[in-house]
């Protein structure tokens, strides 16, 4: 390589290196809007009022889709995600979820199948984020939950857990 | 009408770990809650993203939908190697009608 090309690649790494890092943040909400609008499937229930069915995970897979461009089935489950949410969620309207990370993200998304829609939040994880989280949610009904990480390795990971919403749950 | 606000935020330092706390005074209100009340669905309000710098340091960025509870508490975890005590966090917030909720505070 000659000098003046050696100078001029090493001023332009120099230059991104000291870009503040918040500029490459992503906005989930102006980039994949149709990721928040993924609804989960509803059914009839015995008194033929609809209501979401927690079971089918096809609103789960459409968020993924739009947000990812993955299939649930595709990603595989991890130890390096962890989920900590209690089976039965005695207060639907504030279920308390912790999730975590060991592998290096890109990004971390909350998703679930008790409500209209499955996507909750997504995190642009920072340099300084150790994707380490506690939040509370509302959750409409029974239904699966998912912590799904996109590495930096461009790869997928997951964790999941199926809860019960007592009461029916809160509405979504 | 209570007023929308961000609330009670602390940021802990220690053992090179920013422990993060906070609350947003908010009502989160759904599609469907909105309806049910009567209004129309352009009358649901919920926080759309939440940011965390300190300094110029982007520290937290969430993307966020209206599923979280009413008055939601968030916590977090940041690393906090290049951070001491005395540095500002400051959480923003922005809801669906465009309303910016922002607090500050000292990291201890």
């Amino acid at each position: 390589m000659k000098r003046r090309e050696f100078l001029t690649f090493g001023m332009g790494i120099l230059t991104l290196s000291l870009v503040p890092s918040k500029i490459f943040a992503e906005n989930f909400r102006e980039t994949k809007p149709n990721a928040w609008i993924a609804e989960n499937v509803t059914k009839k229930d015995n008194e033929g009022k609809l209501v979401v069915d927690g079971d089918n995970l096809d609103g789960v897979n459409k968020a993924l889709k739009e947000l990812y461009g993955v299939d649930l089935k595709d990603i595989p489950v991890n130890d390096g995600v962890k989920l900590h949410v209690a089976e039965t969620l005695s207060k639907p309207a504030r279920s308390q979820i912790k999730f975590e990370s060991t592998i290096p993200a890109k990004s971390v998304a909350l998703l679930q199948s008790g409500n209209p829609e499955s996507l909750v939040t997504v995190y642009d994880v920072t340099p300084y984020d150790m994707m380490d989280y506690e939040v509370f949610i509302k959750m409409g009904g029974s239904g699966t939950i998912f912590v799904v990480v996109h590495g930096l390795d461009g790869k997928f990971y997951r964790a999941e857990k199926k809860v019960t919403a007592s009461a029916g749950g809160c509405e979504g | 009408m209570a007023e929308n606000k961000v609330k009670q935020v602390k940021a802990e330092l220690k053992d090179g770990v920013i422990e993060v706390k906070f609350m947003i005074l908010h009502p989160e209100l759904t599609y469907n809650q909105a309806l049910k009340k009567g209004l129309t669905k352009d009358d649901a309000n919920f926080i759309l993203r939440i940011t965390g710098n300190i300094g110029d340091k982007k520290v937290l960025d969430m993307s966020t939908s209206q599923f979280f509870s009413k008055n939601p508490v968030f916590r977090c975890k940041i690393k906090g190697d290049e951070f001491k005590k005395g540095d500002v966090l400051e959480i923003v917030a922005v809801d669906r009608k465009g309303d910016v909720l922002k607090k500050s505070t000292e990291i201890k």
